[in-house]
């Protein structure tokens, strides 16, 4: 159930806050990579929290924060860790070196650790599951876990890859594609994985309009670890743990992956392709998630 | 005199093994065909919402002469819930309230265990454990009300029991939807183990 209350506290204030925060940090730095990090990091986990906030009051919630009780609340880490590996990428060539293998590290970490402990990966100590599991076995786990963590650093790869290429366009289009994320996960079932989806989105469009407005060079690969662990963090979380379909989870990565990433960034046609085949992907899986949902009434 | 005296054992031995009061620190096992676990919520205030969970599994050491040695364990399968609406049911077992796929598992074990006689002459077992739900484990005291111990259909040692409970469900991290959907849960579980 979307409520008032989770549109103010899980759009507007992370929205507001992304604003604030990026043209603060960009006043004080004028650094547009710091700035867009700062912005996504802190918007996105004040979102979070705040949704928390609205079941439980504001004290339980920043209580919950402090005791991971449910995969969802190990997106506070991901997100966090995501900034260290851009961070150390302009500290020359052994920066960038340490940064790819730590991408690496997070985007293997990424999957293990929001599906440790579920049906897929029970924990060795936990209870006994008497009744029929869907537990993986060690090839299953490895073709799921290695393929999540194979699409998220191609989708790293590619949005470092698009660092001076339209900026501005490119924030706009990640937003679209989040706001679609969040629209598709609600649509699936899932109004927890969606009104996340919907954090990012506010906080997407806010650190957007900030950005215009200072006519920051910087668009969304500068915050790539912390948007990417955010977005595919959910996706993982809503096709496991809810009933988003993986075809829906593709195009959805495809689309975050064509709005933010390298796309033919030397030729002419690149701003135009790009929109159009985004709002193709989106339109498509918006389509699919509508019928299914429809069929579902 | 030495065959009467053999028939005497054997026919002692006959009367023990076919005695229907349980002894000291029997073993049971959970009976799921007699076993029910049910629940009732508010719907925004206008009616309660009855369901049920269609598979539960367990075990439980009953010593009726020292309760205090008494053990009870029980295990839902979190993904069996069923309110008569299927839409619902895949709600209710999704992120939005259960996440079974993350917590596929109900449990409860007893921690202290001690009995008394209610007003009626039953005896209750009062029984304190960890109760997990949606990964949260809290301790609540239970009363288990021993309806009957006696024979079953087949000869066996059977004990039934009757247990009724409130519980908050955002004490256990399902704060989604409250209060449309009530946060207190009214629980019933009835059970009936078969003597190992």
């Amino acid at each position: 159930m979307i409520t008032l209350s989770g549109i103010l506290w899980g759009g507007v204030l992370p929205g507001v806050l992304a604003i604030g925060t990026l043209m603060s940090v960009w006043k004080l730095t004028h650094n547009a990579a710091s700035s867009w990090r700062t912005a996504v990091v802190a918007s996105f986990l004040v979102g979070m929290w705040a949704l928390d906030a609205i079941g439980v009051g504001v004290l339980a919630a920043i209580a919950k924060a402090l005791r991971i009780q449910e995969a969802k609340d190990f997106l506070t880490l991901l997100v966090i860790l995501g900034v260290f590996p851009d961070a150390l990428a302009s500290y020359g060539k052994q920066g960038r070196i340490i940064a790819w293998l730590l991408r690496i590290g997070l985007c293997l970490f990424l999957p293990w650790r929001l599906l440790a402990g579920s049906i897929y990966l029970p924990k060795a100590t936990a209870v006994p599951n008497p009744f029929n599991t869907s537990a993986w076995s060690t090839a299953e786990a490895i073709y799921w876990l290695g393929g999540i963590a194979i699409v998220l650093i191609g989708l790293w790869a590619i949005f470092i890859a698009a660092r001076d290429h339209a900026p501005r366009l490119r924030s706009a289009l990640t937003a679209m594609v989040a706001f679609a994320a969040a629209v598709t996960l609600t649509l699936s079932g899932s109004i927890t994985y969606g009104q996340l989806m919907g954090v990012l989105t506010a906080t997407l469009a806010g650190s957007t309009i900030a950005s215009a407005f200072g006519k920051l060079e910087r668009g969304p690969d500068a915050a790539a670890g912390p948007i990417l662990m955010a977005f595919a963090g959910v996706l993982v979380l809503a096709h496991f743990f809810a009933e988003l379909k993986l075809l829906y989870a593709a195009l959805l990565a495809l689309a975050l992956g064509v709005a933010g990433g390298w796309f033919f960034a030397e030729q002419k046609w690149s701003v135009i392709l790009r929109s159009a085949v985004c709002m193709i992907l989106l339109g498509a899986v918006l389509t699919l998630a509508w019928i299914d949902f429809a069929a579902a009434q | 005199m030495k065959a009467l005296f053999l028939h005497s054992i054997v026919l002692v031995c006959l009367i023990l093994a076919s005695s229907p009061i349980a002894h000291a620190a029997d073993n049971y096992k959970l009976d799921p065909a007699h076993t029910s676990v049910i629940f009732g919520v508010s719907h925004m205030g206008f009616s309660y919402t009855y369901g049920r969970f269609n598979e539960v599994a367990g075990n439980y050491i009953l010593d009726q002469e020292n309760p205090a040695n008494s053990q009870f364990q029980l295990t839902i399968n979190a993904g069996s819930i069923d309110t008569g609406n299927e839409k619902r049911d895949e709600h209710l077992r999704g992120p939005d309230f259960f996440n079974v796929k993350q917590f596929p598992l109900i449990t409860f074990q007893s921690k202290q265990v001690s009995a008394s006689k209610n007003e009626a002459g039953e005896t209750v077992y009062e029984v304190t454990g960890d109760l997990t739900i949606h990964g949260v484990t809290r301790s609540v005291p239970i009363s288990l009300r021993l309806l009957k111990t006696g024979e079953g259909m087949q000869g066996e040692t059977r004990t039934g029991f009757l247990c009724e409970k409130h519980l908050m469900r955002t004490e256990y991290g399902m704060t989604n939807m409250v209060p449309a959907v009530g946060d207190e849960i009214a629980v019933t579980i009835s059970f009936e183990g078969v003597k190992e």
